[in-house]
């Protein structure tokens, strides 16, 4: 009897704190429709933080360990001169300017994440097409190498056909995934 | 009577006309930059005056004007190998429904404190700043006007260790 009520007080703490730590990266300008959107789709959780154009750290402290799940949803961008490689575009709230994000960036988060396995699911035009360079690789790499997945939003088959590189929708049902445990 | 079928094949005529027209200036309309091309012409009087595009690797970053140029290139660094080109109606059309999470290029901007806060230390930044000037330099030198003239270049300052890892790096060399 004693061990029934433990696990029941332990299943309700567990559902009351939300069960699964989930940061929420929306790297968009801040009142844009996609910013709106993610806030939608998260608007019924409060017990999940969703950082609204993230500063730089903010983005680094999503994968200090604190959480179990990270969505990353963001522009995606090719670039480069000669090879062309795929990379996220990164939005300062205060300014709106918009930048894009380097190897160095990802390879010093890859460093820094915890040794337990996270999931880390990206909507991002490109994360998932492996027929270039991507400047996120190297965090999923570290993210797999510990036993962590890397989930990818699906890929809008038409658009990505005729264009020849991958587009990403942003789907409200793909996004609330992440507060299924909620 | 007679009149009346004229009058109604008439009819199907110009819906056939409508449509076909209007399929033509779509694929048309897909076919050339309109809004790049038209902001070149109403800058054509500041373009023949200071020739800001002459120089390749520059107007990227340096020019407010350039369009088409500017176009172009975004539209050839976006496409992939395995697309149909040319098809930026029709991608535009088939994303309509959606939200796409697609970024070109050069809405974005390379600032040195961005750099810095992605980790990347003060002499790196430098270097990059330096090799900037020298590829400047080079491609003015060198009279750089084409896209295969200003790869060729690049391939060979990186092929002559003339430039930082953090260039290669950042501008894809």
């Amino acid at each position: 009897m004693r061990i029934a009520l433990g696990l029941l007080v332990a299943l309700c703490s567990f559902s009351a704190f939300g069960g699964e730590r989930v940061c929420i990266l929306s790297i968009f300008a801040n009142d844009s429709k996609e910013s709106a959107k993610v806030e939608k789709a998260f608007r019924k959780y409060p017990e999940i933080e969703v950082f609204q154009a993230p500063r730089f750290e903010e983005i680094r402290a999503c994968f200090n360990g604190e959480y179990d799940e990270v969505l990353w949803v963001s522009h995606g961008t090719v670039t480069g001169v000669t090879t062309p490689y795929f990379t996220p575009v990164f939005v300062d709230g205060d300014t709106g300017k918009k930048s894009l994000l380097y190897p160095r960036f990802f390879e010093a988060i890859a460093r820094g994440l915890p040794e337990r396995p996270i999931t880390l699911r990206v909507a991002s035009c490109g994360a998932d097409d492996d027929r270039l360079q991507n400047t996120m690789t190297p965090l999923f790499e570290a993210i797999r190498s510990r036993g962590g997945t890397v989930e990818f939003a699906p890929r809008l088959r038409l658009a990505s056909w005729l264009s020849g590189k991958s587009m990403t929708n942003l789907s409200r049902s793909w996004l609330q995934r992440s507060a299924k445990g909620h | 009577m007679l009149k009346w079928k004229q009058n109604e094949s008439f009819k199907k005529w110009i819906v056939v006309g409508s449509v076909l027209a209007s399929s033509g200036f779509g694929l048309a309309g897909s076919l050339v930059p309109r809004q790049a091309m038209a902001l070149d012409i109403l800058t054509a009087p500041i373009q023949v005056f200071t020739q800001p595009c002459y120089n390749y690797l520059r107007y990227r970053v340096a020019n407010a004007f350039c369009y088409t140029q500017k176009h172009n290139y975004a539209f050839s660094h976006d496409d992939l190998h395995g697309g149909f080109e040319d098809m930026g109606l029709l991608v535009y059309l088939a994303g309509l429904p959606f939200m796409i999470l697609d970024e070109k290029t050069n809405t974005s901007v390379l600032d040195s404190e961005a750099l810095k806060a992605q980790g990347y230390t003060e002499s790196e930044i430098l270097a990059y700043k330096s090799d900037l000037e020298l590829v400047d330099r080079e491609s003015e030198l060198r009279q750089v006007n084409s896209e295969e003239k200003a790869i060729r270049l690049l391939t060979e300052l990186k092929a002559n260790a003339q430039l930082a890892q953090i260039t290669i790096e950042i501008m894809g060399i």
